[in-house]
């Protein structure tokens, strides 16, 4: 089972709807095995050490050992399949 | 987990059409007299939405209209809410997750939530409303309240359940 987190500002309304938006996209492939999380903005440092992507909603400060991905494309739909991509991906 | 079919989100006297904001603080002073003595948020509203929108702001790069979706904390609104301004001239709104880019906001879909995690449904359907570009276009072009209310209650229908 690999882990890929969500994390937003206030975790109350975006990146929940990242989450189940991702959910169901990697459901859809039959990629059950990856399981989305949605985690407290200030505790991102902790999970990313068993995470296989972070999914950001918030500008981005700093570097990450994971593949970062770009949670907006999953709000908006613009280059959402190369993001879910990219997840797909860090998870193989 | 989801109750939202019962739940009204849309009211007349939360409709702004046709002002002119220069700025989101702006905008926030403006709109909070009116949630605050309708019940709908706390004191602590104003100071936590102005300091929620400049650290993480939302505006969105939708087309052909740009919409704003601020919210803060569960813990300073009292009744749940979607406030729906269009205004006259695009407001200056910085965009989501990339704070540097200015955009300019023609809809701000002021969100007051008061579950952490029960509302991804309406979110989701609200979400598929702002990537439609006929559908904003109809906002956009909208007469007044009613044909706003209606439009957006006929295309967020709360009888389906996910």
């Amino acid at each position: 089972m690999k882990k890929v987190i969500v994390a937003c500002g206030s975790g109350v309304a975006t990146s929940q709807t990242v989450a189940s938006k991702v959910t169901r996209l990697l459901k859809e492939r039959n990629l059950d095995d990856i399981k989305v999380e949605v985690v407290d903005l200030k505790s991102v440092d902790t999970h990313i050490k068993n995470s296989a992507a972070y999914i950001a909603i918030t500008k981005i400060e700093k570097q990450y050992p994971i593949p970062v991905i770009n949670g907006i494309a999953f709000l908006t739909g613009i280059n959402m399949d190369a993001e879910l991509q990219k997840i797909i991906e860090a998870c193989k | 987990m989801e109750n939202e079919s019962n739940n009204q989100w849309f009211f007349k006297d939360l409709v702004l059409l046709d002002k002119n904001f220069h700025s989101a603080d702006q905008f926030f002073d403006f709109t909070f007299p009116i949630l605050s003595k309708g019940g709908y948020v706390k004191d602590s509203f104003l100071t936590a939405i102005k300091y929620r929108e400049s650290v993480y702001p939302t505006a969105l790069p939708t087309e052909p209209y740009v919409v704003a979706m601020p919210h803060t904390d569960i813990e300073h609104v009292i009744k749940p809410f979607i406030f729906v301004t269009r205004v006259k001239s695009a407001v200056p709104w910085c965009e989501m997750a990339n704070n540097d880019n200015v955009l300019k906001a023609n809809f701000i879909f002021l969100l007051g939530f008061i579950e952490k995690n029960g509302h991804i449904d309406l979110l989701q359907k609200l979400m598929s409303c702002f990537v439609n570009p006929s559908f904003l276009a109809s906002l956009y072009q909208a007469k007044n309240t009613s044909e706003i209310l209606k439009l957006l209650k006929s295309n967020i229908n709360f009888k389906e359940s996910s």
